[in-house]
């Protein structure tokens, strides 16, 4: 194994010294180890840091297009400009992208309708403290305004409940059970399936 | 209801053989929590709402501290929301509750079980600080917590044996009290194991800092109680733990046959209680070390073999007990002459 090449990866690290016990303490001399993380401030300094772009204008259009079922061939050139806005708006990130996509093709609306719209919501989210456990470094989060946006009141509350769990695996056994307290009713097996 | 949270790209659905699952993007996840935090009651019920479906899907542990293999899938479910809703908690310094205290002990006693000793400190004394914070007395359950935080920072190294002992002390005088303060008539026979077990845990302390005269007194008279509760088929968690401490100090006295003969018969005890679960090989490990000391190399590096590999299935190669099980083993070898197997 000490001679053999290896690479070892830790997916989304939210707290570096949740790895203490899993890095090794001597030089690394056949391996790497690869660290994905959202905050840019993580870790020792000695870390060899790679930044992931966003996606330029146009390559942020393009995901925009696909979320919306639409083949390049088929855009004209002033909605392609209108998305490659949209783009620049939530700073090009993919996760922004996903989300207006969704909401444009459940919304039903135009391109120029969710400009419009984005730059109603951007206000509040720009007075945050300095201690926010947000942590992107722009403010393009109105996406998230907009997402949660009129949705239903029961949607809401399990969408508020399932930020307090861990995100990537909760099972649909620990939500609709028979739950006891009033608040949780609207989760009871009797009332629904997920 | 979560049609609309799909449609907007919000969560994620997945299937596998073992059920449906929703995911979240954690920068949702933080975004949802920032918007939520200023205001404090809505932050205090959602968080509330997501506490009570984790406790109800984490079931209690054993009330006499017996581990308890079977829960440990359902435990595998909750571990990872009960150590989210602990971090979003000291995140957003929400205030908590006992019984949010009492779900942090539970996983922290999961934890203990399964000899993930880091994780399971950092939930205990995560729960202990919001007792503290609570200025809530809570003795029984702090009296669980202290003796599961000494356990688990025994095996952590001599620095903590102090700690150890008097966490030990602490359970065991909450124990006390309990029992001078509590009519006969409530006293239960649960409440009187677990007295025993303070004053057996407390041994324990003794023994790792190698005053094994005190540990026998204290190990021999719970013996004599647990044997006028019942024989071994009645309570055989009981008699192992008795047995196997004793072993121990037999084996400080330097009378092998006794200590095997003890270390034996708490293996048989201790696999009747739990199945072959951590304690179990917990138990072989310590009768391998006394068949060691008493010459018996083979025997000993037999016992070893199949205690490593049952910690490699159970825990995985990395465990903590895994490594302790592949050191054995390797000095065996080393002690053979074997260098290459011990490497």
């Amino acid at each position: 194994m000490l001679d053999e090449e290896w690479l070892l990866v830790f997916d989304n690290v939210d707290d570096f010294r949740d790895l203490a016990l899993f890095l090794p303490n001597g030089a690394v001399k056949h391996g790497s180890i690869i660290i994905t993380t959202q905050d840019s401030q993580i870790g020792p300094y000695n870390l060899n840091r790679i930044a992931v772009e966003p996606f330029n204008s146009q390559d942020g259009s393009w995901l925009l297009f696909e979320h919306l079922g639409q083949q390049m061939s088929d855009i004209d050139p002033e909605e392609s400009t209108l998305a490659e806005e949209i783009s620049d708006l939530v700073d090009g990130l993919p996760l922004f992208l996903t989300c207006i996509g969704a909401f444009i093709r459940q919304a039903n609306c135009t391109l120029r309708e969710f400009i419009d719209t984005f730059n109603e919501q951007t206000a509040p989210w720009t007075g945050r403290g300095a201690k926010a456990a947000w942590r992107y470094e722009k403010a393009p989060e109105a996406v998230f305004d907009i997402a949660l946006s009129k949705l239903p009141p029961e949607s809401r509350e399990l969408i508020n409940i399932l930020a307090f769990l861990n995100p990537d695996r909760i099972s649909d056994d620990i939500l609709v059970s028979d739950h006891e307290d009033p608040s949780l009713q609207f989760l009871n097996r009797e009332n629904r399936t997920l | 209801m979560t049609y609309d949270l799909k449609d907007r790209a919000l969560v994620k659905r997945e299937s596998s053989s073992t059920g449906s699952y929703f995911s979240i993007h954690r920068s949702l996840q933080q975004g949802i929590l920032y918007k939520l935090s200023p205001d404090i009651e809505s932050t205090q019920n959602a968080f509330r709402q997501a506490f009570l479906i984790v406790r109800k899907a984490t079931p209690p542990p054993s009330p006499i501290q017996v581990p308890t293999p079977a829960l440990w899938k359902a435990y595998e479910t909750a571990l990872p929301h009960i150590i989210a809703l602990e971090k979003a908690a000291s995140k957003l310094k929400l205030e908590g509750s006992i019984e949010f205290a009492k779900l942090l002990s539970d996983a922290g006693i999961n934890m203990w079980e399964r000899g993930l000793a880091q994780d399971g400190l950092h939930l205990l004394r995560s729960a202990e600080q919001l007792l503290d914070r609570l200025h809530c007395d809570e003795k029984l359950l702090r009296s669980n917590i202290h003796v599961v935080i000494a356990l688990l920072v025994m095996s952590m190294g001599i620095e903590f044996r102090q700690e150890s002992r008097d966490r030990m002390w602490q359970a065991l005088q909450i124990r006390e009290e309990y029992r001078k303060n509590t009519q006969p008539a409530q006293y239960t026979r649960n409440d009187a194991i677990l007295l025993h077990n303070a004053w057996s845990d407390y041994g324990c302390a003794l023994h790792q800092l190698h005053d094994y005269k005190a540990a026998e007194e204290i190990f021999t008279r719970c013996l004599k109680q647990y044997n006028e509760w019942g024989t071994g088929d009645v309570i055989p968690y009981e008699h192992a733990k008795a047995n196997h401490h004793l072993a121990l100090c037999a084996l400080y006295r330097r009378d092998f046959s006794k200590a095997i003969e003890l270390g034996e018969r708490a293996v048989y005890w201790v696999t009747k209680a739990t199945g072959q679960s951590g304690m179990a090989y917990r138990y072989q490990f310590d009768l391998a070390s006394i068949i060691l000391q008493s010459g018996d190399t083979e025997k000993a590096l037999e016992i070893h073999k199949r205690v490593l590999k049952g910690r490699e299935t159970d825990i995985g190669k990395h465990g903590f007990h895994t490594l302790q099980s592949c050191y054995a083993v390797g000095a065996i070898y080393d002690q053979l002459g074997e260098y290459a197997r011990a490497e």
